[in-house]
């Protein structure tokens, strides 16, 4: 922080004491209404009769960026002094867990301007007071009239508080104050509406990076700070995009390999109730590669009947393991939409020889709907050396989700 | 010019103009109604503003607009949320005087203007409303109650030194619009705002 290097001697205009704490409060602004005691953090009424003490403070949040009270800046060709600053909290007012803070400073122009320098999530804006002129309804319009070309929208409503306040303000500002703020945004620049029954005020503000108001404040440190951060944002842009960019690969990938492998055998079999088993050899030159058996019926079940074929592998050492079932149907009926019919006449399922050499794949018509007693036909196909999708989903969600979040993230 | 003492304190006080209605001695804050034939009759004793930094001084000079003014008085006026100052401008054209105001840096020329028709009562004013004032639709963005904390120089009205008073601001069409609920007479007035080059102080 060079707070020093840019901070003025500024005149005071008058010399207080704190109500509150009793210790020596300067004033550096005519048009000061509240001034933060640096010493005991109260918060004084000036202005009217004798300072008074608005309410008590405490400790504020150190701020985002190294913007201090005091420090001067160029803006719109003005020379412009920081005279306080506002730490608000909004909140969700349908999920009050839902919290955010803001940060604004109050600036002083050397032509008695006084503008608002706002910092949020999105970064910098700088606001003017703007006077409506035509109607506006702040809780329930959602466009504000402002008189420009394109409309302005209003985006969020939500009740928000001043947690804290440094420095000079020119309003009456009270620790724990209660407001009522509208956003709104158009023609390329931004709205907030403050709300009471007494007052509805209304700025216009213009964003900025924070690479300008670093600049107006002439902070070469911050400028550097910055443009690392940018770089290094940049970097990580970079690298998301290609995490992005191997992810659509990986979901490609996953596309295209979805049923790949060599083709081991592809027979037709024939199973009915006295003979509801049939054997295949199969060979399999490598152990531990997945493979695909794949069935298809010829043609479709009987109306309103359904069987179940069953499949066990006997490895070359003679060991037999059930590997799995699949059930075919063809079913119809009647709901509220009308007649249905619902068909499933192929299936394929995986599996991992463990061993290499040559398999018995025993087929087993294990159930059959009742009353059905004529024979199955299918045709089973064994795929083998199967690369599987799974591997590029995998991959692919996770680089997809870490290029993400690498290209929105922000330092 | 004419010139006379307070009796108060035995200060000099001037009496610019034929417009100037009420003054306040600088030094005490005593207040004199001035009556047509140019005595002072005392009115009560208001705040002394000399303690009270501002950006315009009494006896300053400036243009607007290219004509030329000076200040004539000052007055502070508090709500409950804060204050706000008005400036009593005497235009070296000899036009009547007019009052300056200043809102975050903005400055609107307010002129007074003659009630023509129902202003609405106060209660029934509502901030985000639209009323009717002298064949005006107003959109009411301010409505608060106020007093006066002190005075300094030369009026062209007479300052409300007791009690407080209803107020509303608002917009119509490209000019400011306040309304000001004194005890026993409504006060409209019509305001120019100023861009910032218009306005320059010397």
């Amino acid at each position: 922080m060079q707070a020093t290097q840019l901070t003025t001697a500024r005149p005071v205009l008058k010399k207080l004491t704190c109500p509150n704490c009793g210790s020596p409060v300067d004033q550096f602004s005519p048009d000061a209404q509240t001034i933060v005691c640096k010493h005991c953090g109260g918060y004084i009424a000036v202005g009217v009769d004798q300072p008074a003490l608005l309410s008590e403070g405490r400790k504020l949040p150190a701020p985002p960026v190294p913007i201090e009270v005091g420090q001067m800046a160029q803006l719109q060709n003005t020379a412009f002094i920081v005279l306080g600053r506002v730490v608000y909290e909004g909140w969700d007012p349908h999920d009050q867990s839902d919290r955010w803070q803001w940060n604004e400073w109050q600036l002083g122009g050397a032509d008695g301007r006084l503008l608002w320098l706002a910092h949020d999530e999105d970064g910098f804006a700088l606001y003017r007071k703007l006077k409506l002129r035509q109607a506006f309804d702040p809780l329930n319009d959602r466009t504000l009239p402002v008189g420009g070309e394109s409309p302005v929208r209003v985006h969020e409503r939500y009740p928000a508080r001043i947690l804290g306040a440094e420095g000079e303000l020119t309003f009456r500002a009270r620790r724990d104050d209660r407001l009522t703020m509208v956003e709104a945004a158009g023609d390329g620049k931004k709205y907030s509406i403050q709300v009471s029954d007494q007052e509805l005020e209304v700025h216009e503000g213009i964003r900025l990076d924070a690479a300008q108001v670093a600049s107006a404040f002439n902070r070469p440190d911050w400028i550097k700070t910055i443009e690392r951060s940018a770089r290094r944002t940049a970097s990580f842009q970079w690298v998301g995009g290609l995490m992005v960019l191997f992810a659509m690969i990986s979901l490609v990938a996953a596309i295209t390999v979805n049923g790949s492998g060599d083709a081991l055998m592809s027979q037709t079999v024939t199973l009915n109730s006295a003979s509801p088993m049939t054997t295949i050899p199969i060979d399999f030159g490598q152990s531990g590669r997945p493979a695909i058996i794949r069935v298809r019926l010829a043609g479709n079940l009987p109306v309103n009947s359904g069987v179940e074929v069953g499949f066990s592998m006997i490895s070359p050492n003679q060991m037999e393991n059930y590997l799995f079932s699949m059930d075919f149907w063809h079913e119809t009926g009647v709901d509220d939409e009308g007649p249905w019919t619902d068909i499933r006449s192929s299936a394929s399922k995986m599996f991992v020889p463990q061993q290499q050499g040559l398999h018995t794949l025993e087929v087993e018509l294990t159930g059959v709907t009742q009353g059905f007693n004529q024979p199955v036909t299918a045709q089973v196909t064994v795929m083998g050396n199967h690369i599987m999708p799974s591997w590029f989903i995998g991959y692919g969600v996770v680089f997809g989700v870490l290029g993400l979040a690498m290209l929105f993230i922000k330092f | 010019m004419a010139q006379m003492n307070c009796s108060s304190c035995g200060a000099p006080l001037e009496i610019e103009n034929q417009f100037v209605r009420s003054v306040t001695c600088k030094f005490c804050g005593s207040t004199y109604i001035v009556s047509g034939s140019e005595t002072l009759n005392p009115a009560g004793k208001t705040v002394s503003l000399a303690d009270y930094p501002s950006r315009l001084q009494v006896g300053m000079q400036g243009q607007i607009r290219g004509r030329r003014f000076h200040v004539l008085g000052r007055a502070r006026y508090a709500y409950d949320d804060g204050f706000w100052e008005e400036w009593q401008i005497a235009w070296d054209d000899g036009a009547p005087p007019d009052w300056l105001e200043e809102d975050e840096g903005y400055w609107t020329v307010y002129r007074r203007e003659r009630v023509k028709g129902d202003i609405p009562p106060f209660e029934q004013i509502r901030v985000g409303g639209t009323v009717t004032i002298n064949n005006k639709r107003v959109f009411v963005s301010e409505k608060r109650t106020g007093r006066l904390v002190g005075s300094d120089g030369q009026f062209a009205a007479v300052l409300p030194l007791k009690g407080n008073f209803g107020y509303f601001q608002g917009a119509a069409d490209n000019q400011t619009v306040s309304v000001n609920y004194w005890d026993d007479e409504i006060e409209i007035s019509v305001g120019d705002e100023l861009e910032h080059h218009e306005l320059v102080l010397s």
